[in-house]
């Protein structure tokens, strides 16, 4: 079983030994290149009690916990600076190559998500003898206005690797879409983040995520806000992504965005993003996102019970789109089919020589658009 | 039985029929997960432990010992493992997962050997065999 921790949490935990006896308090995380928890830094128990010398490398972990940082011995302890000189980072404000608390950010394809305020910790079952698992999966954020998402709290989840300074984090674009506000649930939302990304689209690309078969929706959305930065202005730490967003070119409803936009600055990379995995894919001009859904409508030939519209007259099904079956209100230029066999007064899209037409995108976890008998798209 | 009631009881030496001191804690042995003394009080000499294998009887109304002077100031073992720092009651109990369990309100215990045989916890008991340490911040049991 894993836990969940907000490294916040884990800050000023007692280190308890095996006999009992509380040595010290953890004072900050030292991280990893990787995201990996190295170890933790110390400080005395005890109101006056200052820093100590001493650190806790994460192999002499026995148990992490929501009370309590458990070691065998004092003997575990190693001088800080031997910690310090395998991390990259530190949450909590100490010294270190850098510190991720207060980083903005940013995706690939150049929106400000919001600032770290914590970092989220997955801590799991010990393997073997040895000490548990901690990786770094997510971060707790003060998100940006654009984000759109008010002012509370959010987390995002992480890749298994990003690049990341002491001002930025550059996250896949994808990243958006499993933003949580809370614990319950996040620990899912990492696992499918990175499911996403580790099986990719299946055009063959590789795991980016910055390609995302992302609805022609959610990737407008940004646009407005990632664009312009970058064109106008490649100087700042600028994100070639917006170039990500030809993605959905391939898709008839995108937004009309960066046309203009060449690929020669994004090769430059002139910002972390460049390291960024997504940087790849993001800079091979516009993805074919179109196959992403096209296993889905073509295996919806059959009907189905799910497909049969509810005696509402509403379809079930969120994965299909109806239209009106001939002589029925027929949408304009909608060419005249037969009507649904299960229905009687629907067919699906699938059916039609037409269902090019319709959305092609669909995001496999969102309700496409459906067409309702009056013609209308709802 | 359970150290609760134990303590207070009356230490007679059965040689001379006279009470020599009176139960005023226990001193353990958590990665045995025996009791290897008991601290006593109002003795009439300096010694204040009595050694596990000095106890001739444990009832339920007093301990016997053979003699007086069997009762002894710690030593070794004994004296590291005695005082309130070493204690178990009323101490906090952790997992080595670093999981409170709760305060530890009472442990029993088999009065013929001594051995601990559970820990009474605020909701809940914990198998001693779980038993690997007892400091001056916690108890602390395998998770």
């Amino acid at each position: 079983m894993t836990v969940l921790l907000r490294s916040s949490e884990i800050a000023k935990k007692p280190v308890v030994t095996f006999a009992g006896e509380a040595v010290a308090q953890v004072k900050d995380i030292v991280y990893g290149t990787t995201g990996d928890v190295q170890g933790f830094t110390l400080a005395g128990r005890g109101l006056f009690a200052g820093p100590l010398k001493t650190s806790v490398p994460w192999p002499a972990v026995v148990g992490l916990g929501p009370d309590a940082v458990m070691i065998a011995d004092e003997s575990a302890l190693v001088d800080t600076a031997e910690l310090l000189a395998g991390g990259s980072g530190v949450a909590g404000g100490a010294a270190g190559a850098g510190n991720v608390l207060d980083s903005q950010v940013l995706t690939d394809d150049g929106m400000a998500l919001g600032r770290v305020v914590d970092v989220v910790i997955e801590v799991g079952e010990p393997t073997g003898t040895g000490a548990p698992t901690a990786e770094v999966v997510g971060y707790e954020i003060d998100p940006a206005e654009a984000l759109g998402r008010g002012k509370n709290r959010l987390l995002i989840p992480l890749p298994d690797t990003l690049a990341a300074s002491g001002e930025h984090l550059i996250v896949p674009a994808a990243a958006r879409e499993f933003v949580r506000e809370d614990l319950a649930g996040f620990g899912a939302a990492v696992d499918d983040f990175r499911a996403r990304l580790g099986h990719g689209p299946v055009g063959g690309q590789p795991a980016t995520g910055a390609a995302p078969p992302t609805s022609p929706a959610q990737v407008a959305a940004p646009a407005p806000v990632a664009a312009p930065a970058p064109v106008a202005d490649p100087a700042p730490v600028a994100d070639p992504a917006p170039v990500a967003t030809p993605a959905p070119v391939a898709a008839p409803e995108a937004q009309p965005a960066p046309v203009p936009v060449d690929p020669a600055p994004s090769a430059g990379g002139s910002s972390p993003a460049g390291s960024s995995p997504a940087s790849g894919p993001a800079t091979s001009g516009p993805v074919p996102a179109a196959p992403v859904p096209v296993p889905e409508t073509a295996g919806a030939d059959e009907p189905s019970p799910l497909s049969a519209p509810d005696p509402a007259g509403q379809p079930r099904s969120l994965n299909e789109v109806f239209f009106p079956p001939e002589g029925a209100a027929p949408a304009p230029g909608a060419p005249a089919e037969p009507a649904h066999p299960s229905s009687g007064r629907w067919r699906r899209a699938a059916d039609t020589p037409d269902a090019g037409a319709v959305d092609p995108v669909p995001d496999p976890g969102l309700p496409t658009r459906t067409a309702t008998s009056d013609g209308q798209d709802r | 039985m359970l150290f609760s009631e134990a303590k207070g009881h009356k230490v007679v030496a059965t040689d001379a029929a006279a009470t020599v001191g009176r139960v005023d804690g226990f001193i353990v042995d958590p990665a045995a997960q025996q009791i290897i003394g008991l601290e006593l009080g109002r003795t009439p000499g300096a010694g204040d432990t009595l050694p596990w294998a000095n106890i001739q009887g444990f009832g339920r109304d007093a301990v016997t010992v053979g003699a007086g002077a069997m009762i002894v100031t710690a030593e070794g073992p004994l004296a590291e493992q005695a005082g309130k720092d070493h204690a178990l009651l009323r101490k906090r109990v952790l997992s080595t997962a670093g999981v409170e369990l709760g305060i530890l309100r009472d442990v029993e215990f088999d009065p013929a050997t001594g051995q601990v045989q559970q820990l009474l916890l605020d909701q809940g008991t914990v198998d001693a065999a779980r038993l690997i340490g007892a400091g001056s911040y916690a108890v602390v049991v395998r998770a």
